[in-house]
């Protein structure tokens, strides 16, 4: 079924085509859950300010591999080695998987670091509005590559990437060479395994059938990417509301 | 024949896909393609033939990924060197009697050079030479540089093409959907850098179909002067059960390849999904074809790693801040290697509408070399202007014209013919427009002929190094007025007559010509509208001076070049209420809102200050404004400020942090305000001579392999606002240069980053060196992934979760100590 060809899907960033910016995730991603209000102008300022600036500045890359999905004693069978058990648990009864590796692009890292040498804050929240742009994009490709579809019914699993849990960051590398990251999207590892752009994201996910009785709780209870799931309870970005 | 000289009267059919089908011959997923140069030679021979016999003239070897990231030394060379070996047997015993040729495929090395990746540009340079090196003596007819998704990238392959061989270079880019590449340059910036570095030919392959290919074809044929070659894919792939397939067909393909030949594209061929068939049918229908002839489009420009500025009819606009003459600050700046000074200079210029940053270091006692290199490269980073090279030191000037990423501008050459020999050279190798000054041996003449005869004598010299007149911009150089009564005339007549009798393009320094008068801006904008009447194509300026600027979109305004008269209307309000423009509008980041309101009575005594207020709530411009207040009063005395208002409001915010009422852009907000109180502080204290707060020192750094900085950045911000003395190493920063530093200072705290597992053991590399050369020093460690076990485990001596938690040991190890 699968012959290794990796697809591209571009998008232009219009409304019609990709989320507006979430500001309330912007703020998360600056380490301010539900962001200003009342005193504080100056920051709400500088935030227009970003998004103003911002115009024009993102790319939406996404590459990806679509492809039947089966197990081995428990064990997804992937174009990649890995021993998983986190993986694993996030694909079960999946019948086929994607891989995908998705960027903003380079000009997020040039206004990124130009914000560096103008002020911390500034650098700070484009470095937010990236993050929140790139898991933007992430969330429309999943959602349009079901709506393509011809079952109604399928869903997908959460996302789960290199470095998460027990998969190794290592893995980064067979995603990007697998993907052929570098010249569908422009997205390349450090020796270190960070990806340039860096608002980059790699994952995979798994494209589950359709539920017999309609039930989709399955779906959440997988680690994965979801801040429910995570050890770092204490992490700034938790998604949880009323944390303080 | 050789592939030059048949290129200049005939099309030239090149190859299509190779990856497919080797895919279809069992290649298996993951295997390297160019393994199969010795695994499965007759498969790649049997391939390389049937292009051939499909009519291409030239088929690249199977070498697009051999570079030495990918195999070692001893399987490079014999991958690559069977890789040529196999195209030129089937040459050899492939049919059709077209004339045939070699090429060397050069593909990306697949990694993203710095400032934003991690590998270097030199480093890329030695690493393209090896395959094309190995390529060349192997017996290729010439080296196909292609599918370069980054400009940068791209000058680095024909840089190595250039010193490793001496081959002919065609280089193609792959463009995305919105015409630009990866890393966002335009086809006009690509032709402007690679017809500066002198390829063969150059133009466009993969990413997009032949139909989608339309408008990056007709830029290239606008702006190039030498053969557009066109490879595209066979449209877009999709699944097609299970099975991948191309959208466009050999048929339509080769219709729309007819008529881009038609347009002029001189070398057609096909890239992913492409086979034999495509070929054949390309070749049946534009065979017959007569070639377009290759005309020079006359175009004078330079480029950036984004974009090409042209020079024509509107004028160009040189920003002319980086300059340290008669700049104390910036003196000072140069000496104290404070590149973010010299940065915000450039930031600004872009703000205010300059086209070009001239990039001029030159003060007696830094090492200009390095200065200027270094300069040039952070500048890149974060402004996307062509830059121009200024300096007389030649081997500053090839230095930094080196790592340019563009096309940029020499600033300069004169008449004098050993400027000429050592100037020239340099352009001709790494491309750029050369500055030349209107002056020689005999200095500057006293009228426009003497300075017209020495421009024509500059263009016929540097015919002679192969640079034609579109690379040579001329500066008839404006005289001081206040001297000499006529130095406007001439140069103006100059102007004139180098664009009428030699057709060449101009460039001044305009402001020189008020030098020792008042009110200099009346008289410099006033010059500037004429030589613009006059002929002018760039001038040399101060885009923050209103003056100059209102002349500008004047001009561009009554010259009919302002559709709408838009630009004007759009920017002309900036400078209404301006008279005399500094140029240096205020620095920092404070958002202008809300900055009106009145210091009132600002006492110190007060339960609140107005200026702890704006502090904690992040209004930097008045915070800035207050402090200058509260020193401008009779007993003022700034310690005391510091102490009783910035340092309370700074806790603060701290407390409000730490107990999460305040979140970190607050932090920073005010971080921000009380840095602009305590600029005011510092002038004031520099001024009276008395020394200002002080803690110890802290070297700061990211480590090894980490380029991420942005936690480290924080926690410098807050840790200066604090009063240590901070010296910031910036990112990726290898253990060794850490030591030394901290070394050399003395510093009893050092500061270490890493946001990956990956770059903790670097982290802990440094620590160990620390600790063996520098036991004195308390570590703190912060980043995403370390937590306190694993700060415990590689032996740092506190882990700070955020930045606050990083002062508060600081405050503390300094007061235990002092």
């Amino acid at each position: 079924m699968d012959d290794n060809t990796v697809f591209v899907k571009r998008y232009t960033g219009s409304e019609d085509s990709l989320s507006a910016v979430d500001a309330g995730e912007v703020w998360r991603y600056a380490g301010f859950p539900g962001g200003p209000s009342g005193e504080d102008e100056p920051l709400e300022a500088l935030f227009e300010e970003v998004l103003a600036q911002s115009r024009g500045v993102f790319r939406y890359d996404v590459c990806y591999r679509r492809f039947p999905l089966r197990f081995e004693d428990g064990m997804p069978v992937l174009p990649f080695a890995h021993s998983s058990k986190g993986l694993a648990r996030c694909l079960r009864g999946s019948r086929e998987a994607v891989m995908m590796a998705a960027t903003v692009g380079i000009g997020t890292d040039r206004m990124i670091a130009r914000a560096q040498r103008e002020s911390a804050a500034r650098a700070l929240l484009w470095q937010a509005l990236g993050a929140e742009r790139v898991e933007a994009l992430c969330d429309t490709f999943c959602a349009d590559l079901l709506k393509e579809s011809a079952d109604p019914g399928i869903r997908e699993t959460p996302r789960f990437s290199p470095g998460y849990g027990d998969l190794p960051l290592e893995t980064q590398k067979d995603f990007v060479r697998i993907l052929d990251c570098s010249r569908q999207i422009g997205v390349s590892l450090s020796e270190t395994l960070l990806m340039t752009p860096s608002k980059s994201v790699t994952a995979i996910f798994g494209i589950l059938p359709a539920c017999e009785d309609g039930k989709r709780g399955e779906v959440a209870d997988r680690g994965g990417q979801g801040c429910r799931g995570c050890a770092a309870k204490d992490c700034m970005f938790r998604k949880t509301p009323g944390r303080s | 024949m050789d592939i030059v000289s048949y290129l200049k009267d005939h099309l030239v059919f090149l190859d299509g896909g190779m990856g497919t089908l080797l895919q279809k011959r069992g290649l298996k997923p993951g295997e390297l393609p160019e393994r199969w140069n010795i695994a499965h030679p007759e498969e790649i021979i049997e391939i390389h033939k049937s292009y051939y016999e499909a009519g291409s003239n030239i088929v690249i070897a199977n070498t697009f990924g051999a570079n030495p990231l990918k195999f070692e030394k001893e399987e490079l060379r014999s991958l690559v060197t069977a890789g040529v070996e196999n195209a030129l047997r089937a040459r050899e015993e492939s049919g059709g009697d077209q004339e045939k040729f070699v090429g060397l495929d050069i593909g990306p090395l697949g990694k993203l050079l710095r400032p934003y990746g991690d590998l270097d540009f030199e480093e890329a340079v030695s690493l393209y030479a090896e395959t094309i090196r190995i390529g060349a003596a192997a017996g290729a007819d010439l080296v196909f540089i292609e599918t370069m998704n980054d400009s940068y990238d791209t000058k680095a392959a024909v840089l190595a093409a250039k010193e490793a061989c001496s081959l002919p270079i065609f280089a193609s880019n792959a463009y995305g959907e919105d015409g630009k590449l990866m890393t966002g340059a335009s086809p006009a910036a690509m032709v402007a850098l690679l017809e500066g570095l002198g390829v063969c030919a150059l133009g466009a392959n993969c990413s997009l179909g032949p139909a989608q290919m339309k408008d990056i074809v007709d830029e290239y044929l606008r702006t190039a002067s030498v053969p557009v070659l066109l490879k595209p894919n066979a449209g877009l792939p999709r699944s097609e059960n299970g099975k991948t397939v191309y959208d466009v067909y050999p048929e339509e393909f080769s219709q729309l390849m007819e008529g881009y030949v038609r347009q002029g594209i001189r070398l057609a061929g096909g890239c992913c999904g492409t086979t034999p068939d495509y070929i054949r049918a390309t070749v049946e229908k534009a065979a017959d074809i007569p070639p377009v002839p290759v005309t020079d489009k006359g175009i004078t420009a330079v480029s950036s790693g984004t974009h090409a500025v042209e020079f024509g009819a509107s004028p160009i606009l040189i920003g002319e801040r980086i300059n340290p003459t008669g700049k104390k600050r910036f003196k000072q700046a140069l000496r104290e290697g404070d590149i973010d000074y010299i940065l915000g200079e450039g930031i600004r210029q872009q703000e205010n509408g300059a086209h070009v940053l001239d990039v001029n270091v030159g003060i007696p006692d830094i090492d200009e070399k390095t200065m200027l290199s270094k300069v040039a490269y952070e500048l890149q980073a974060i402004v996307d202007l062509p830059l121009q090279i200024d300096t007389t030191d030649a081997e500053a000037m090839e230095a930094a014209l080196r790592l340019c990423n563009g096309k940029p501008m020499i600033n300069s050459a004169n008449g004098k013919e050993e400027v000429m020999r050592e100037i020239f050279p340099l352009a001709k190798k790494y491309g750029g427009l050369v500055v030349c000054l209107t002056l020689d041996e005999d200095g500057i003449p006293q009228d426009a002929e003497g300075r017209v005869r020495i421009a024509r004598r500059m263009i016929e010299t540097a015919a002679s190094y192969g640079i034609a007149k579109k690379d040579l911009i001329f500066d008839p150089l404006a005289m001081t007025v206040s001297a000499d009564k006529d130095a406007a005339i001439v140069t103006l007549e100059a102007l004139r007559r180098i664009r009428d009798e030699l057709g060449a393009r101009t460039s001044l320094g305009v402001s020189n010509i008020s030098f020792g008068l008042p009110e200099r801006e009346i008289i410099t904008a006033s010059f500037f509208s004429l030589a613009l009447a006059n002929g002018l194509s760039a001038a040399i300026m101060n885009p923050g001076s209103a003056e100059m600027m209102k002349v500008y979109y004047a001009w561009r305004t009554l010259q009919g070049l302002d559709d709408n008269c838009a630009d004007y209307i759009e920017n002309i309000g900036r400078y209404k209420a301006l008279t005399a423009a500094s140029g240096s509008a205020s620095g920092g980041s404070a958002p202008s809102g809300g900055e009106a309101s009145p210091a009132k009575d600002v006492g110190a005594g007060d339960e609140r200050s107005a200026l702890t207020d704006a502090i904690i709530h992040g209004r930097a411009v008045l915070a800035g404004e207050l402090t200058e207040k509260l020193l401008a009063g009779l007993s003022a005395d700034p310690l005391a400020i510091v102490n009783e208002q910035i340092i309370p409001a700074l806790d603060t915010v701290g407390r409000g942090f730490e107990k999460k009422t305040m979140y970190l852009p607050q932090l920073l907000m005010s971080a921000e305000a009380s840095q602009a109180a305590f600029e005011q502080i510092r002038a004031q204290v520099e001024k009276s001579g008395a020394k200002g707060p002080s803690r110890s020192k802290f070297v700061i750094a990211t480590v090894q392999g980490d380029i991420h900085d942005i936690g480290k950045n924080i926690v410098k911000l807050l840790l200066e606002n604090y009063g240590f003395d901070v010296t910031d190493l910036g990112k990726d920063v290898p253990p060794e240069t850490i030591v030394e530093t901290v070394t050399a200072q003395h510093a009893p705290l050092v500061g270490l980053s890493a946001l990956m597992t990956t770059t903790v053991p670097a982290m802990e590399e440094t620590i160990r060196q620390l600790r063996e050369k520098a036991p004195w020093a308390k570590v703190v460690v912060g980043g995403a992934v370390l937590t306190q076990e694993y700060a415990d485990s590689i032996g740092a001596d506190c882990y700070a979760k955020d930045a606050m938690a990083s002062v508060r040991y600081a405050v503390q190890i300094d007061e235990q100590q002092n």
